[in-house]
C-alpha cells in the first residue's frame, strides 16, 4: 500500500486492511448519498433546519456503526483465533474486558453526573452503563463467534 | 485465483501460522488466499514465494 498517515490507523495484516477501507469507503459513500438527498429535499420541498451539532453527531455516529457492524459481522477481528481452546480463551478475555468497560464507564459517568444521591439517580448511571456494558459484549462475542466460525472453515492443517 | 501454496507450504512442512507469522500477517489471510477467496498483493506473493522457495509462476500461475 502507499505511504499515507491514514496507514498508521488501519490494521498490519493487508486482508484486513483492505477489508476495512472497503467499509469505510461504503460508509463514506453511503453517507454523501445521504447528505446529498438531504440536501435536495431541504432547498427544494420541505425545510428540516436540522441543527449543526445534531447532524455532525449523526454523520459520525453512522460512520463508526457502520464500519464497526460491518467489521463484526465479517469476522475479521479475530483472524488468529481457530481452535476451541483459543476460542474459549478469547471468550473469557472478552468477559474480563466487558467488566473493564462497565467500570470505566462507570466512574465517568459518575465523573460528569456527579455521585447519585438518590434510588432513580443510582439507577440511571447503573442502567446506562449495564446497558453500554451489554451491547459492548453481544457486539465483541458476535465478532468472536464469526471469526472462529470464518476461520474454522479456513483450518485444513 | 486458484494457486498451488497449500501444497507449497505442505511440502515444506510448514504450518498456516507458521508461514502467515514468517510473512507478516494473519493466519486467516493465508487460509482465504489458499482457499482462492483473497488475491494477496504482489508484495505478499513475493514474500510467500520466497518464504516456500518456489518461483510466483509455482504457485500462481494457471496452466492452461
Amino acid at each position: 500500500m502507499e505511504k499515507t498517515w491514514i496507514a498508521n490507523l488501519l490494521p498490519q495484516d493487508e486482508y484486513r486492511e483492505k477489508r476495512l477501507l472497503y467499509f469505510i469507503a461504503e460508509a463514506v459513500f453511503i453517507l454523501g448519498v445521504s447528505l446529498f438527498l438531504y440536501l435536495m429535499v431541504e432547498s427544494f420541498i420541505v425545510e428540516m433546519d436540522m441543527p449543526g451539532d445534531r447532524m455532525a453527531l449523526l454523520c459520525i455516529g453512522f460512520l463508526i456503526t457502520y464500519t464497526t457492524l460491518r467489521s463484526t459481522l465479517t469476522g475479521i477481528e479475530y483472524p488468529d483465533v481457530a481452535s476451541e481452546k483459543r476460542y474459549q480463551k478469547e471468550k473469557r478475555l472478552r468477559i474480563y474486558s466487558t467488566i473493564h468497560f462497565w467500570i470505566i464507564f462507570l466512574f465517568i459517568s459518575i465523573l460528569f453526573k456527579g455521585i447519585p444521591s438518590n434510588l432513580e439517580e443510582t439507577f440511571d448511571i447503573g442502567g446506562s452503563a449495564t446497558f453500554a456494558a451489554i451491547f459492548f459484549f453481544i457486539l465483541n462475542y458476535l465478532s468472536l463467534k464469526k471469526s472462529y466460525k470464518k476461520n474454522k472453515d479456513l483450518l485444513d492443517d | 485465483m486458484s494457486n498451488r501454496i497449500k501444497m507449497a507450504r505442505v511440502e515444506k512442512s510448514l504450518t498456516q501460522e507458521q508461514l502467515a507469522s514468517r510473512v507478516s500477517v494473519a493466519r486467516q489471510t493465508i487460509g482465504l488466499i489458499e482457499k482462492g477467496k483473497y488475491n494477496p498483493s504482489l508484495k505478499l506473493c513475493i514474500a510467500i514465494a520466497k518464504t516456500l522457495g518456489k518461483t510466483l509462476d509455482d504457485l500462481f500461475w494457471e496452466d492452461d
